[in-house]
């Protein structure tokens, strides 16, 4: 009884009317891809809707006789013929805060299972990125975690800057230790992470290992995974860039991650040749540079009197065989503002991160560095170019003088103490203490394999007996006469329990 | 850029709409065509204008059949309103009701249509 009244309730509720509806017609359809005939005023990058099986789609294509559309969702059950209308909107997305958390296809569909999301708007997918006089220069740090980063090739907050390297170097997981470090951030940005062509297993991974680090209280996640059709691998970056613009224009922070754009880019000419639009160079279509540039245009750091917000973007690229000189790489490399190039012969050599300093660069970042860490950065820098030329210097040399061997000595214990495991990252003012004990030569009279131990344990007695070093530093972000002090006498402390253990 | 035989076809489409005379017309189009020694043209033109043809027409779709008077009756009523000339097809699909389609416009009253609704609206709510 009870349900017959619910169902009349509904019944009643609907409204039965007759409308003059824009059609058109389904001519033939082809991955993803339908031509469509009629839908005479359709707009580009409209949303439309193939009726008989309730499935959307968006026209890319306006041509003179008929329409190309990339269907969104399953494609196998659209026939020749099958009525077509416009919904009369761009194609958008929900975004909001109910959103963090959650793990969403680019439609803004949850995938997790815990629900509807309740947005707070919608923004459409594609935008054109913050003109020049709402911008301002990039002026705070963003924290990575990763010692060589933070101090050679620092990134600020929008900042745009890739990450390349073979598929076989671990770019993946540097790029979620930056998601990670954020965690006790504080000043903390909202994290996207936008997941392209990733497989199923992987996407569950990486889902796994947010929630078990606590890291979903603030962050997005966008997946276009491999089962998709390529219309939402195209689509994901662009959607996950509105979730990201939604909270910058809010005037908060944001870090997205596109990964990776070399997918994007296959995608993208999938698409287009099945439109048959002409092909270019490797067949990419003429606007791939375009598709590229509109997407990491979009990231910015507002000024004051629009909010201030910024969204800094760390898009991944893959190289083939090491070579970032071609199509893609180059692109991408030309539109950011640094790369940071994963090596994958430093890789074997056990370097961690295996990031190549001589072919990573950050344009901009070193205006945001904070002071502390650009007080350390500074001599790093120098050291660290002196150590390398060394070393393929006298790569056949035995013998040295003395001082050219304290030199090298010296390198080597540097690089030891940058190197890092992925997906942890360290706290600021731990990277500060850990790069100035090795730049002061604190580490010299230390045996090379004994530097990481000294390195933690040089941490744990600050936090036992001097905490208020580490407060100091993060409190004034810089390194005075005062806490060097300090310090400097933790460290002597610390250096002569290790001399008498080795007497 | 339009072609010639687009061109072509774009006026005869249109002088053919004034109905009278079309045999005339025909007639003078094949002299010409003849003298111009373009008569291989003939198969595209007609294509050409099928497909006009085919974007101007509009459908009646009725569920039942009616007699000749009802019909004739019917059709008069619309093509007053659409100011259109109005095919009519029979579909027992729809069941009931009718529907009115062009190339880009669909009016849709057919019962089929009204249950495709209504199972759209109760499935959306047994979901939610």
């Amino acid at each position: 009884m009870e349900i017959y009244d619910i169902l009349k309730r509904e019944l009643e509720k609907l409204e039965i009317k007759v409308e003059k509806k824009e059609i058109g017609e389904v001519l033939e359809i082809k991955d993803g891809i339908a031509k469509i005939s009629g839908l005479k005023d359709v707009e580009n990058f409209e949303l439309i809707k193939f009726e008989r099986v309730d499935t959307g789609g968006v026209v890319l294509n306006l041509e003179k006789e008929n329409v190309g559309a990339i269907v969104l969702g399953d494609f196998s059950k659209i026939k020749e013929g099958d009525i077509v209308t416009r919904e009369k909107r761009i194609l958008s997305v929900p975004v909001g805060e109910k959103m963090i958390g959650r793990i969403i296809d680019p439609l803004g569909n949850p995938l997790d299972g815990k629900g509807k999301i309740e947005p707070n708007a919608f923004f459409p997918i594609e935008k054109i990125g913050p003109s020049v006089v709402d911008r301002e220069p990039v002026n705070s740090p963003l924290h990575t975690g990763i010692k060589l980063i933070d101090a050679l090739i620092p990134i600020g907050r929008g900042q745009r800057l890739v990450f390349l390297g073979d598929r076989t170097t671990e770019k993946s997981s540097w790029a979620l230790t930056l998601i990670l470090n954020q965690k006790r951030e504080t000043k903390r940005p909202i994290c996207i992470y936008v997941a392209i062509g990733k497989k199923e297993a992987e996407i569950a991974r990486i889902y796994e290992m947010f929630k078990r680090e606590g890291v979903l209280d603030y962050t997005i996640f966008v997946s276009a995974s491999a089962s998709m059709p390529a219309s939402f691998w195209y689509l994901a970056p662009y959607s996950g860039c509105a979730q990201g613009e939604y909270f910058m224009e809010k005037g908060e922070d944001v870090l997205i991650i596109y990964d990776d754009l070399t997918n994007h880019a296959h995608s993208w000419r999938q698409i287009a040749l099945i439109l048959r639009r002409p092909p270019g160079r490797e067949a990419y279509p003429g606007d791939i540079f375009y598709l590229h540039s509109r997407l990491l245009e979009r990231s910015a750091k507002l000024n004051k009197e629009k909010g201030g917000g910024s969204l800094t973007a760390i898009p991944l690229i893959e190289t083939q065989e090491g070579d970032i000189a071609t199509f893609i790489p180059t692109n991408v490399i030309s539109i950011c503002d640094g790369q940071i190039y994963f090596d994958y012969s430093l890789y074997l050599k056990g370097q961690k991160p295996e990031i190549s300093i001589g072919l990573s660069v950050s344009r901009v970042g070193s205006a945001a560095q904070t002071k502390a860490m650009k007080k350390v950065a500074g001599r790093l820098k120098l050291e660290l170019a002196q150590f390398l030329e060394l070393e393929r210097f006298l790569e056949f040399i035995e013998e040295v003088d003395p001082e050219t061997r304290k030199k090298l000595e010296r390198g080597r214990r540097i690089l030891e103490v940058l190197k890092q495991e992925s997906l942890k990252p360290l706290s600021f003012e731990k990277e500060v203490v850990s790069i100035y004990a090795a730049v002061e030569g604190f580490l010299d009279k230390i045996p090379l394999e004994k530097v990481k131990q000294f390195e933690t344990e040089l941490h744990q007695k600050i936090e036992e007996e001097k905490p208020e070093i580490f407060q100091e530093i993060v409190n004034s972000g810089d390194l005075d006469e005062k806490i060097l002090r300090e310090l400097n006498k933790v460290i002597e402390n610390l250096l002569k329990e290790y001399e008498s253990q080795r007497r | 850029m339009k072609n010639e035989v687009e061109k072509l076809a774009d006026l005869i489409f249109k002088i053919s709409k004034q109905k009278k005379r079309k045999e005339l017309i025909a007639r003078a189009l094949i002299k010409i065509l003849k003298e111009k020694r373009k008569l291989h043209l003939l198969p595209k033109l007609l294509e050409e204008i099928k497909k006009r043809i085919k974007t101007e027409e509009t459908i009646l779709v009725l569920a039942r059949e009616f007699d000749e008077k009802e019909i004739k009756e019917i059709k008069e009523k619309i093509e007053k309103i659409l100011g259109k000339e109005v095919k009519i097809k029979l579909n027992k699909e729809i069941i009931g009701g009718f529907l009115i389609k062009n190339i880009n416009y669909l009016i849709d009253a057919s019962v089929k249509g009204f249950l495709n609704k209504l199972k759209k609206h109760l499935w959306k709510f047994m979901t939610s």
